[in-house]
């Protein structure tokens, strides 16, 4: 067993060293990122943050020159005009924080922020990770407050306002609001049904009988009008599209019983025999309203907190014109704008190379996870990144209109499509919906030629009485419960038809790069030649890659100690430079050989084989180790594969890579269903393909090219490295690297399915044994909201049972 | 008992009142953060501040530097 980082809690590499006094004693880091994190913490006197902290931090980007750059932009005036609000010299923005993990980050950050000199307020919402800032422009600058959270670990971008954000903060209010009005309102009246209750004819006067209907009926009246107003128009909606579900039986049983009640009111003698629901509507509304808030900021809060983050498309560009470089808003980029990108940077729009020559990683566009060669006249994407050198573009598109967009805009194409998962609910309750109606209509005609009178109170009383409480707790209460038990386990459910779709899957479809592999080149073995010691080469390889953005380089991240004098790079072939006085090559074999042949024995297997070697007094280079990188399966990959494949699922990859790395894979994984070198639309167009066949297709995916194809299968399942814009659309977010999980949901689907069919059973056959004792006038008013409430604790009872 | 005629009105009037002021504060976003509250109280630097066996702090309190 390794020993853990004490910041990030991740593994350290074995012979990496790099110890911290804190809280008296030593403790052990894994990077010297976390080092300096923690030093920084340290030094401000916060280290209680390590005690606070009920969740491990998130391990931190080293933070380049052209980041560091790019941060200082945001101190230009015109930039800010975007999101800047100056008055009297205090400048006001709102920020989106990045990789927060739990309540003490927030501690730590607003503790660290408020302690810089110019700042006025610094304040975290826990919620969605915002932070309200505001400082005086002359004594501070927004770079160094970006850089200082940059600096204990965490990312901060200037925030957005727009419009879905807006609404969506309007939405959470106004239901925050129907929640207060239906509570109140239900203890209101709660106080004034008890003595109705209580009381008996000799006890209570008429006239007071009449007072507390009335006063409840007030009370009552803004919850069925305000509270209750959103099942009312989905129930409007479910009428005109002749597609029933849950919410009109519960709009029905409402406005029932509110009927009812303010008819008894106003027309009927202030008698005890016959009852008003007035409590009864007011505790539903507000139980059903509550349940769906809960709902709602489940889904919100692992959204919301990071989507601003990793945006697809830089905020920024360098322009370059006739008087020299400018920096732009790269919205406001035209086509035809010669723009530098330097190494680091992604291209925020498409393009053509007009000068320099250079590779970039489209690993997000296509699923390649080895960079790709530009040179002049080559068409570089926007979205994707520059991991060599400087080079100049001309674009051919602006940045909404670049192929990043294009893909995305399919987005809603895909989504229009996708087949529909009818939930189980709907179906019960249309059908439950009908019966009851025409119950009540048969019920109605038959009392009219026997007591016309008597129509109205029997008609209603039937409407009452299979008021479908516990059928519309069936459903969401067994959701609740699993969500629940999977959020734990790291699987966030974000859409309602995920579990049902889960147990209906035959086809389930993996992507490659990212999601079955790690996504990034990682070394998985090293040859020693001339008697070599590994970790001395190791140190020297990773001083070397420390100049470079190459992919390789965060490879040898961990055996990280001091960089490398003098280093070179020669493009495609490799690195030379100077450590501890002596001249090294790290390259392709023929670039660390300088072309002579080889002496030493070679193997080649699959992946990227790297080779160091040193420039000896003889001026020759002797080879000194070969490192071998690949991007490396998950650990998890293979049983859960294995764990499907028992289940009777098929498994296919689907993947933007080459055939051969997509074979290697799918040979360690035992799958048959292989598809390499897919674009975008080609994937989407596969999973039709099986759709058609009357297949149940689940998808699991990171890319932007898997969006489309996310959006239009069944199931979609995102990595939790997965971009934002993946994560939001689909129905899933894993949210840590365990595999395994994905198996234990679809087997708690199956559980979840069960237990609601128990629970469906049981509420339709309490309430279809009410309905005839009710038609018949059978049911006393007190016997019938005993058994419904008695029948919906069952249901909830009965759910709880899929939380162990 | 008549006295419930003039008294229930004013619980009304009370209730009312009640709602308004729970959509002001909902307007005015203090509903806008529901969990950071519970947290931000157990996150006070009183290590200090705790008193020794004497009964006194073992230092002055610091001023608290994230109230401007």
């Amino acid at each position: 067993m390794h020993v853990k980082c004490y910041h990030c809690d991740e593994a350290i590499p074995r012979g990496f060293n790099a110890v911290l006094t804190i809280l008296g004693e030593d403790k052990k880091f894994c990077c010297y990122g976390c080092l300096a994190i923690a030093e920084t913490i340290v030094s401000g006197g916060l280290e209680n943050f390590y005690q606070h902290r009920t969740k491990a931090s998130e391990k931190p980007d080293s933070l380049s020159q052209s980041q560091q750059d790019e941060i200082h932009l945001y101190d230009d005036k015109t930039l800010q005009e975007d999101f800047v609000e100056t008055i009297d010299g205090i400048s006001e923005t709102h920020l989106s924080i990045g990789s927060i993990t739990c309540a003490a980050c927030i501690w730590l950050l607003e503790r660290e922020i408020n302690s810089l000199d110019g700042i006025k307020q610094f304040s975290i919402n826990h919620t969605n990770h915002r932070a309200a800032l505001s400082w005086n422009d002359a004594q501070c600058s927004l770079s160094t407050v970006l850089l200082k959270v940059r600096k204990l670990g965490y990312k901060a971008r200037p925030y957005q306002d727009d419009l879905v954000k807006r609404q969506a903060k309007l939405d959470k209010r106004i239901s925050i609001f129907r929640i207060a009005v239906a509570g109140i309102a239900t203890m209101q009246n709660m106080m004034f049904s008890l003595p109705l209750y209580l009381g008996s004819e000799s006890s209570i006067d008429s006239e007071f009988v009449a007072l507390f209907r009335w006063v409840s009926l007030i009370m009552c009246t803004p919850v069925v009008f305000f509270s209750a107003l959103p099942f009312l128009k989905a129930a409007l909606r479910d009428i005109r599209t002749r597609h029933l579900t849950m919410d009109l039986p519960v709009s029905l049983a409402i406005l029932a019983a509110y009927t009812a009640s303010t008819y008894i009111t106003v027309f009927s003698s202030s008698h005890l025999e016959s009852d008003v629901y007035f409590d009864s509507v007011a505790m539903f509304t507000f139980f059903l309203l509550l349940g769906r808030f809960f709902e709602m900021q489940t889904r919100h809060k692992h959204l919301n907190s990071d989507a601003d983050f990793n945006q697809l498309l830089p905020a920024t560009a360098r322009v370059k014109t006739a008087d020299g470089e400018i920096s732009k808003p790269a919205h406001k980029i035209e086509v035809g704008d010669i723009l530098i990108i330097n190494q680091g940077e992604i291209a925020p729009a498409d393009g053509i190379v007009l000068e320099g020559q250079s590779r970039f990683d489209e690993s997000a566009l296509t699923g390649e996870f080895l960079p790709i060669n530009k040179t002049i006249g080559s068409v570089v994407n926007g979205g994707t990144a520059n991991v060599e050198n400087t080079i100049l573009i001309a674009t051919t598109s602006t940045p909404k209109h670049s192929r990043v967009s294009a893909i995305i805009r399919m987005l809603d194409q895909a989504h229009h499509e996708k087949p529909q998962t009818v939930q189980l609910a709907d179906i019960v309750a249309s059908y439950f919906v009908a019966f009851v109606l025409i119950s009540a209509t048969i019920a109605g005609v038959f009392w009219y030629f026997i007591e016309p009178e008597a129509v109205f109170t029997t008609v209603l009383s039937i409407l009452v009485v299979t008021c479908p409480c516990a059928l519309s707790l069936a459903t969401p209460t067994a959701m609740t419960s699993v969500n629940t038990f999977l959020r734990s386990k790291g699987l966030l459910i974000a859409k309602s038809h995920t579990l049902e779709a889960m147990s209906n899957t035959t086809d389930i479809i993996f992507d490659k790069t990212g999601t079955l592999t790690e996504g990034k080149l990682q070394l998985s073995s090293t040859n020693t030649f001339n008697g070599a010691n590994k970790s001395i080469t190791l140190t020297i390889a990773a001083a070397l890659e420390s100049h470079s953005r190459h992919p390789i380089a965060s490879a040898f991240k961990h055996y990280f100690k001091e960089s490398a004098n003098k280093v070179e790079t020669t493009l495609g072939y490799g690195l030379q430079g100077s450590f501890e006085g002596k001249s090294y090559r790290l390259g392709n074999l023929s670039f660390a050989l300088n072309n002579t042949p080889a002496k030493d024995k070679i193997s080649e297997s699959h992946g990227v084989h790297i080779f160091l070697s040193e420039l000896s007094e003889s001026k020759q280079y002797t080879l000194l180790a070969q490192f071998e990188l690949s991007d490396t399966l998950r650990e998890e990959s293979l049983s859960c594969v294995k764990a499907f494949q028992a289940q009777g699922i098929q498994v296919h990859i689907l993947s933007g890579d080459h055939l051969n790395s997509v074979q290697h894979i799918a040979q360690q994984l035992g799958i048959k269903h292989i598809q390499a070198a897919q674009s975008p639309e080609q994937k989407l167009y596969y999973v039709r393909k099986l759709q058609q066949e009357n297949k149940e297709v689940a998808m699991v995916g990171d890319g932007i090219n898997d969006l489309p194809v996310l959006s239009g299968a069944r199931l979609s399942i995102a990595m939790g490295g997965a971009s934002d814009i993946t994560k939001l659309n689909s129905d899933a977010v894993l949210l840590n690297s365990h595999m395994s999980i994905l198996n234990l949901a679809f087997q708690s689907a199956d559980r979840a399915r069960k237990i609601i069919k128990q629970n469906m059973v049981w509420a339709i056959g309490y309430n279809l044994l009410m309905l005839p004792l009710a038609a018949m006038g059978l049911v006393p008013p007190y016997f019938a909201a005993l058994g419904m409430s008695l029948s919906s604790l069952i249901v909830v009872f009965n759910s709880l049972r899929l939380k162990s | 008992m008549e006295i419930l005629f003039i008294l229930i009105p004013i619980s009304i009037a009370f209730v009312a009142f009640a709602i308004w002021i729970f959509g002001w504060a909902i307007n005015n976003g203090q509903y806008d953060d529901l969990e950071g509250p519970a947290h931000s109280i157990l996150f006070d630097d009183d290590a200090d501040m705790v008193p020794d066996r004497n009964g006194k702090p073992k230092t002055k309190p610091t001023k608290d530097p994230t109230q401007p």
